[in-house]
């Protein structure tokens, strides 16, 4: 017995020895912590006051979730600068997109004190998260603090970070715009000199570089169903369709967007790279890379992806232009706002999570990122030459924010679930289904069903 | 000897079997009460918004949709040719590897491999092998003067591509199963037999396979409950797709719960799928016990 109990005092003495080493209590040391599992990289800063005698502001760790992107290797090069300013060491858990969401909903429904700051995709997770009240409101934060100069996000990023009310809950971090990649050394061996303006230019063009004898095709796009939804977009719209109307009536079966199934399916399946009805971004971007695409549409931020190790062609091969124009003169592209910080309403450290978010997102890191090859959605990070990208791919940029649509998917709670009602049609419409119009009216019903349930809730 | 040792003494067959009663409660039963309840409910996975009492329209929503009712279709279609090719396949290598040769040992170790490897590595790597330009299957096929095939990105071939996944796999685990069995069966009725005058085949059909009976009924029951239920291959390699060819009833109830933050409706698939396996597992259980041979 008297082991026993020898055991169990030496486990509480362990457990609260542990215990006080995390958290981040106003009074707290807090030493450094760096850890690594599978799937999820933790990086925090390390803290240079071990004795605990802070004159900062604040003195914590925050529990910061988010992905690997531009942005997040950008802030944690300056974590060091925020605690020396601030006093806040900051944990950041990087996920996959799919991760993060998971961990993110998960410790949300834990009450969300295990997070204070959170990385969301505003197009698909602003509403659905403001919904389920898992963000607290940051309206009030950004009244009383100017320095966040509110204003200088671009407005279009600022209207999908509000919640139904209209107040702020999240702050924008990114932007991002639709753009054809293609290859230059390949364009002028089939004798290329004219860039496709319209969509039936693009064929045309995919047509004449398909090479399937060495397993290259003329033009890749994204072909897993859900994933799908917001390359297409691009398409609908060109089109002269959309996915629904100022009054939320479905559009998915009208017969603009017939057209632009029908257009899509057809560009993929006859000079769409193999397989391509399992394919997201990664592998569009690994084909072109490896010189087994032509074409490819998709983001422009892409190119963060860059990586002269990985690739078989140099970046002198590649060329940009804009996204073509559909048989009426319509424009489809996207300009979105994919990324934005948003403060957990479990957190215990309100003040420092804001000043965290607030300093993710300022001007000077908004500089940085785009520098480092990110798409700021500051106007301030435009106002210069900050970025790598080729003069090209900026001045796509600059010109597909004036005319570009706001969202690239359907802008509802529900997205996913949305998506899933789109993919299938786009699905079908690669595969070649002959009857795509009953399909389409039948997906028309469910999504607005879906709409519907969302105007009642 | 203290109070509490004689106590001990006396309730030893409670002190050992309650903490596992309790572990059994809180990990097993707890969760599936749970999932009941929960599937009479609306929830957002919120704290801050309470469950909402809807009955039973999480059900009929699903009655109502052709996904989920193809879902169901294809979880059976995919556990059905998995388990039967997979029991003969088992039998038969079992059988072949019941014999003395030189290298029995290394071949049996090199069946077993499969089953030893982790399910999502077992998928990154089979999806490589079926990509269609680079992978090594369709390399073959077209050194062979096979046409290209797109193994996963075909609507009308992935399950069954998945299928293979499935079988390639736990095929080793049947055939164990099998192994084993076919040491415990006695000697008696194939001395008999050989003086007799039967043919391997004969003695194959009339002996061993009716005593493996009950063997066979359990590495079917154990396949059956683990095939109904794969989620990881399916995930890892196609993630239900393409469009929804490869949904099978665990991925529709994952996508429900942690995509479309629908966890009522998740709860609801996941009490029916539940519903479906044990009925299964209880109606083999059943043929089980009617199955038994003497000689």
């Amino acid at each position: 017995m008297t082991k026993l109990r020898k055991f169990l005092g030496g486990m509480l003495a362990a457990v609260l020895a542990v215990t006080s080493l995390m958290g981040c209590g106003k009074d707290s040391t807090g030493s450094s912590a760096k850890s690594e599992s599978s799937g999820q990289k933790s990086v925090s800063a390390d803290s240079k006051d071990s004795a605990g005698k802070s004159n900062k502001k604040y003195d914590c760790t925050l529990k910061v979730v988010g992905v690997d992107n531009v942005i997040v290797t950008t802030a944690l090069k300056y974590l060091d600068e925020l605690e020396e300013q601030y006093g806040i060491r900051v944990d950041f858990q990087q996920y996959s997109n799919e991760q993060a969401s998971n961990k993110i909903a998960v410790s949300m429904a834990a009450g969300g004190s295990d997070i204070d700051v959170m990385m969301i995709r505003p197009l698909d997770e602003t509403l659905l998260f403001s919904q389920n009240e898992w963000l607290e409101n940051l309206q009030p934060y950004i009244d009383k603090d100017p320095e966040v100069d509110y204003e200088d996000f671009m407005e279009a990023c600022r209207e999908v970070c509000v919640n139904q009310d209209g107040d702020a809950v999240c702050l924008p971090a990114m932007t991002e715009s639709g753009v054809v990649y293609y290859n230059k050394k390949m364009f002028a061996e089939a004798g290329i000199t004219e860039l496709p303006k319209t969509m039936d230019e693009l064929y045309e063009v995919a047509g004449k570089l398909d090479d399937p004898d060495n397993d290259i095709c003329g033009f890749a796009c994204r072909g897993a169903s859900n994933p799908a939804v917001t390359q297409f977009s691009c398409f609908l719209r060109a089109f002269g369709g959309d996915f629904f109307d100022e009054n939320k009536n479905a559009t998915l079966n009208t017969p603009e967007a017939m057209r632009a199934y029908e257009f899509y399916g057809k560009l993929l399946r006859d000079y769409g790279p193999d397989g391509v009805l399992n394919m997201t971004w990664t592998d569009t971007w690994n084909l072109f890379t490896q010189g087994k695409a032509a074409m490819r549409l998709d983001a422009k931020t892409n190119l963060g992806s860059w990586n002269e190790e990985d690739v078989a062609i140099s970046m002198d091969d590649i060329g940009f232009f804009d996204i073509p124009l559909g048989p009426d003169g319509d424009y489809g592209n996207y300009y979105i706002t994919p990324w934005a910080f948003g403060m957990s309403y479990g957190s215990e450290n309100k003040e420092a999570a804001w000043t965290f978010i607030k300093w993710a997102t300022s001007k000077t890191m908004q500089i940085e990122a785009q520098k480092n090859g990110s798409s700021g959605a500051r106007l301030s990070a435009w106002q210069d030459d900050y970025s790598p990208w080729p003069r090209e791919v900026q001045d796509l940029a600059a010109e597909a924010g004036a005319k570009s649509f706001g969202t690239d998917r359907p802008y509802m709670i529900n997205v996913s679930n949305a998506r899933d009602i789109i993919g299938e049609i786009i699905t079908a419409a690669i595969e070649g289904d002959t009857d795509l119009q009953k399909l389409a009216d039948k997906k028309n019903v469910d999504f607005q069903t879906l709409l519907d349930s969302e105007k009642t809730s | 000897m203290s109070k509490v040792a004689k106590w001990m003494d006396r309730k030893l067959n409670y002190v050992f079997t309650v903490p596992t009663i309790l572990f059994v409660l809180g990990m097993v039963l707890f969760p599936i009460i749970y999932t009941f309840i929960l599937s009479f409910h609306s929830w957002r996975l919120s704290a801050n918004i309470p469950w909402e009492f809807i009955g039973g329209d999480n059900y009929t929503n699903l009655f109502g949709e052709s996904r989920f009712i193809d879902a169901v279709w294809r979880t059976f279609l995919f556990a059905g040719i998995a388990l039967v090719i997979e029991v003969i396949l088992g039998i038969a290598i079992a059988l072949f590897l019941n014999h003395t040769f030189f290298g029995k040992n290394l071949v049996k170790t090199v069946f077993l491999l499969p089953m030893v490897a982790t399910p999502v590595a077992i998928g990154m790597v089979w999806k490589l092998i079926y990509e269609p330009n680079i992978g090594i299957l369709n390399t073959v096929i077209r050194d062979l003067g096979g046409p290209k095939t797109d193994w996963l990105g075909n609507s009308n071939i992935a399950l069954y591509s998945l299928v293979f996944v499935d079988i390639w796999q736990w095929t080793p685990f049947v055939m164990l199963i099998i192994l084993a069995g076919l040491t415990s069966i006695p000697t008696d009725p194939f001395e008999s037999a050989m003086i007799d005058g039967a043919s391997r085949w004969q003695t194959i059909r009339k002996i061993t396979l009716p005593l493996l009976r009950p063997t066979i009924f359990t590495a079917v029951l154990l396949r059956l409950i683990d095939v109904l239920k794969t989620f990881d291959i399916i995930y890892s390699m196609t993630q239900g797709g393409p469009g929804f060819a490869t949904e099978t009833m665990n991925i529709l109830s994952f996508r429900q719960a942690f995509e479309f933050m629908q966890f009522g409706q998740s709860s609801a698939t996941l009490i029916l799928f539940f519903v479906i396996v044990m009925s299964i597992a209880a109606l083999t259980i059943k043929l089980k016990s009617k199955s038994e041979v003497d000689f």
